[in-house]
């Protein structure tokens, strides 16, 4: 018998990059700092709150959230399909953005907004000052959408996914977020963002894509 | 390990292994007598463990996937003589209402694991 592995049900995880749009990430970093400024000069944050923008970023970010507002509509675009759609486009994307600053140590809670189809970071700059610190943490956590019932029945045993190779089945994945990096997931996916203790601020936009469908 | 036989008309609902890690069916006969015809039915079909939140708020759309295209809540499998199907004892599962004539046998596992030092 040559047993084989059929993965099923996978979840999506679309990872891109703002790398080469033009000036994206300096005009929204400059617009996220200034807003940071103005928002924890009025009210200061408590000691080791990161700081998560009141504002939707549309309010005060100007070009830039329109630049990678129309970015991610087109993203968005390309990584659903209306099973329903015989014409003309039944479904609109609204798009909300906030801005996150963090510095090492600071708190980051994940928010999820229910009525999203998709949600997204986008990392402005991951504080790392361009060095490659892995023991400086901040990790983005992305748990198995099935948890806890992997792992009730036999919490030491792991499935192989791959009988060729050492690939089992971990409850959580793990990515380090890099300057310019962008990524969509479904936005009921559970992530966590572990502790940060990088030198720098690690600055990110969290995205929440709202599919709406036409009045008929 | 039980074994099942099967005539024309029968099915499973869909439905869990629990207390057990890993699950398996072994086909006998899958009583088709060697006709492809689909019509026969009796695919053994495996529920998405994520459902039914991927279709609560929008159920006309869907994430789009490494190969392409959108997620499915079901994948469907049509049994061979021979075959030795093995999954996660929580996926959901059914079989579709079988058509044929022919007796479909198979053999259903539930594989337990024990810590021997314990």
């Amino acid at each position: 018998m040559t047993p084989a592995v059929t993965p099923l049900f996978a979840t999506s995880l679309a990872a891109g990059s703002i790398r080469n749009e033009v000036r994206l990430n300096a005009e929204l970093h400059t617009a996220v700092m200034a807003q940071f400024a103005l928002e924890t000069r009025a009210k200061p944050l408590r000691p080791g709150e990161s700081w998560r923008s009141q504002e939707e970023m549309a309010l005060w970010a100007g070009s830039g959230a329109q630049r990678l507002r129309r970015l991610l509509v087109t993203a968005a675009d390309r990584l659903t399909i209306d099973i329903g759609r015989k014409s003309a486009p039944r479904y609109e994307w609204h798009c909300f953005l906030h801005a996150h600053v963090a510095r090492a140590g600071e708190a980051v809670t994940a928010k999820h907004r229910p009525d999203a189809f998709w949600a997204g970071l986008c990392f402005l700059d991951n504080g790392m000052a361009d060095v490659d610190q892995p023991l400086a943490g901040g990790e983005i956590e992305i748990e198995d959408p099935r948890l806890p019932v992997t792992i009730m029945e036999a919490p030491q045993l792991r499935l192989r996914l791959d009988l060729n190779a050492p690939i089992t089945y971990h409850e959580t994945a793990r990515i380090r977020p890099a300057k310019d990096q962008l990524l969509l997931y479904p936005a009921w996916l559970r992530i966590d963002h572990l502790a940060f203790y990088g030198p720098g601020e690690r600055t990110w936009v969290t995205i929440d894509l709202v599919a709406r469908r036409h009045a008929a | 390990m039980w074994a099942n036989v099967n005539e024309h008309g029968h099915s499973n609902q869909s439905h869990w292994h629990p207390g057990s890690f890993l699950s398996a069916v072994y086909y006998v006969d899958n009583g088709y007598s060697g006709s492809p015809d689909p019509a026969l039915g009796g695919e053994l079909v495996f529920i998405d463990p994520r459902m039914p939140y991927l279709r609560m708020r929008t159920p006309d759309l869907r994430h789009v996937g490494a190969d392409g295209t959108g997620d499915e809540q079901e994948t469907w499998m049509r049994p061979q003589p021979g075959l030795l199907v093995m999954f996660p004892s929580f996926l959901s599962h059914s079989v579709r209402p079988y058509q044929g004539h022919g007796t479909r046998i198979s053999i259903a596992i539930n594989m337990i694991a024990r810590d021997r030092t314990q």
